[in-house]
């Protein structure tokens, strides 16, 4: 069974199932492909649970593109991983508020 | 395939030369073939021919074996049971097909796998039985050695990955050693004894009666590990059968898996200590408060991880601190053991926790890591002070009647911070409570919010009575966890 799968399509980057240890660095892997200059959009709204470990992959490639000209943003989080976010200081740095 | 009771006499192809064609295709073939009479009851049947390649299975001469009974190619070791299935088999008109030991002309044991089948004539009656017969004797013991093997591989897998003790591990283990040398040597007394650094481990049972016994050698000297199977036959019989170098190679195989183990052992050893020398060693609380704290390592083996706890205590303050840096093993553990050490040296120099929070971001964006942390400042001896939250979970506060769990500003974690400290939140603890803070593994579930976690740990603490009650609880319903490392601190105001 598949608990994870990431998607790039341009500047929007769909990631499905569970972010955490294990899967963290797939993540980091598929966000490394993006352009540096690229604006680019995090679809939550079908991750069903992050861990620091993803939110720190998250924050690496944020810093990437962001010095580089490019952002990166989160959208549509379910609950459970908005929370997350919201309890790790992160909402606003991600673009959630 | 037709059965030999239902086969009917049949003509065959091949006119006169048929018969010369058949004797010599018999004398020829290197499978083994005996043909007796039929007569089952006693004195039973004689062997009317053998072709050349049963007189080289068994060493014996042809003059010698044709008028003889079957029961010469019998031992000692020869199997009853089997022999009285195969009456009965054969005098209920069926075939017959099994497994047993013979022996040779000088008294050799080997394992024969045989078939009987009727010889029919005209009428149907059994006027002889032909046997075809085959040494399996080394095809057996590969496959006993294969087993065993196996047995030890699966016995280290097993203790590789439940929960570790070194002592219990390596009995398990020897105790695969012992049932797979009974695999390869199934009538032996088996006996493994091994020293491991000074310390010795000894399984099975020491042979009543010795009518021969041998050792055989495993370990690594080197690696100051040695040990042996102690083998023990009941009889000569049995030892001059023993699969000797089939033992030879377990006890080789054994090495290899004990190495394994004694290896591991080793590394979590020193794991287990670079951990706990990263962690603060006993804490000094001052008098009117008291302290509790517990670091549990994660489930999946790996035994150091991120998670940490100090307390720090001044002449006017007390600051109590917990983090949790992003990933597992020895580089998230190494950087856990530099920002303690960095949070110690600057609380104990005096500095403000701003500015504190300041460097150790610093510290984690050079690293490119992420770590949550919260701090917890308290006037002493007032017990009045702020709490700094980056990006870690609320602390509890467990009071006589009530828990609560303050709502904190976070700032984001250390490493992503940019240099900007959110404002602290005030709290204070009153005579009698216990704030408790621990790390997202006591409370983190997937699929659901981590509020729910964090409520069933307030349900948890409700109505403990102190420090160390309170992170029982709290231990307690973490439970059946995660493959996360936890941490906790609980700080309880005496009055």
């Amino acid at each position: 069974m598949v608990n994870f799968d990431v998607t790039i399509d341009g500047a929007r980057v769909v990631v499905r199932g569970e972010i955490d240890t294990h899967t963290a660095p797939l993540l980091a892997d598929a966000l490394a492909g993006l352009d540096s200059t690229t604006h680019a959009t995090l679809d939550l709204s079908n991750t069903v649970f992050i861990s620091s470990a993803g939110l720190s992959v998250i924050l690496d490639a944020q810093r990437r593109l962001t010095e580089r000209g490019g952002a990166l943003n989160a959208s549509n989080p379910q609950s459970v991983v908005a929370r997350t976010i919201e309890l790790a200081g992160l909402s606003e740095k991600l673009g959630l508020r | 395939m037709p059965r030999s009771d239902e086969s009917e006499p049949v003509d065959l192809p091949g006119g006169e030369e048929l018969p010369r064609l058949l004797l010599a295709a018999l004398e020829q073939t290197r499978a083994p073939a005996c043909i007796t009479t039929a007569e089952l009851d006693l004195p039973g049947p004689r062997i009317v021919y053998v072709n050349p390649a049963y007189c080289e299975m068994t060493g014996r001469e042809r003059s010698e074996v044709v008028g003889a009974t079957p029961r010469i190619m019998q031992g000692p070791m020869t199997n009853r049971a089997e022999l009285d299935r195969l009456r009965s088999e054969l005098a209920s008109g069926r075939s017959f097909e099994g497994e047993t030991v013979n022996y040779r002309a000088d008294r050799t044991p080997f394992i024969i796998n045989w078939r009987i089948d009727h010889v029919r004539d005209e009428t149907g009656r059994t006027t002889h039985f032909v046997a075809t017969q085959e040494d399996v004797t080394e095809r057996r013991r590969t496959q006993r050695l294969l087993a065993a093997e196996q047995l030890i591989d699966d016995a280290l897998t097993t203790t590789l990955t439940e929960s570790f003790e070194s002592g219990a591990a390596v009995r398990h283990v020897l105790d695969a050693i012992r049932r797979g040398a009974e695999l390869i040597a199934p009538t032996a007394n088996i006996r493994v004894s091994v020293r491991i650094e000074g310390d010795r481990y000894d399984v099975g049972t020491r042979a009543a009666s010795v009518h021969g016994a041998s050792a055989y050698r495993f370990g690594r000297s080197e690696r100051d590990f040695e040990g042996d199977i102690f083998v023990t036959a009941i009889d000569d019989d049995h030892q001059a059968f023993l699969d000797g170098s089939g033992l030879a190679r377990f006890a080789s195989h054994s090495t290899t898996v004990l190495a394994a183990l004694v290896e591991y052992g080793r590394q979590r050893r020193t794991a287990i200590r670079l951990q706990t020398d990263l962690l603060p060693g006993p804490l000094a609380p001052p008098p009117h408060l008291r302290v509790a704290t517990e670091y549990l390592p994660g489930r999946s083996g790996v035994i150091i991880g991120g998670d940490w706890y100090d307390l720090s205590t001044g002449d006017d303050r007390a600051v109590v601190t917990i983090g949790d840096v992003s990933g597992s093993g020895v580089d998230a553990a190494v950087l856990m053991g530099r920002l303690r050490l960095i949070a110690e040296l600057e609380l104990a120099r005096g500095a403000s926790v701003e500015d504190l929070l300041t460097l150790l971001d610093e510290v984690c964006e050079f690293e490119s890591a992420f770590a949550t942390f919260l701090a917890i400042e308290f006037e002493l001896p007032s017990m009045t002070g702020h709490v700094w939250s980056c990006g870690h979970p609320p602390p509890i506060v467990v009071g006589p009647v009530s828990t609560e769990v303050p709502v904190l500003r976070v700032s984001p974690p250390l490493g992503h911070m940019e240099g900007r400290v959110a404002a602290p939140t005030r709290l204070s603890l009153s005579a009698g409570e216990t704030i408790v803070l621990y790390t997202d593994g006591v409370v983190e579930r997937r699929n659901e919010l981590i509020d729910a976690g964090i409520e069933r740990l307030c349900d948890a603490l409700a109505g403990s009575v102190g420090p160390e009650e309170a992170i029982e609880a709290a231990v307690a319903q973490a439970g059946q966890l995660t493959d996360d490392d936890i941490a906790l601190i609980a700080l309880q105001h005496r009055g």
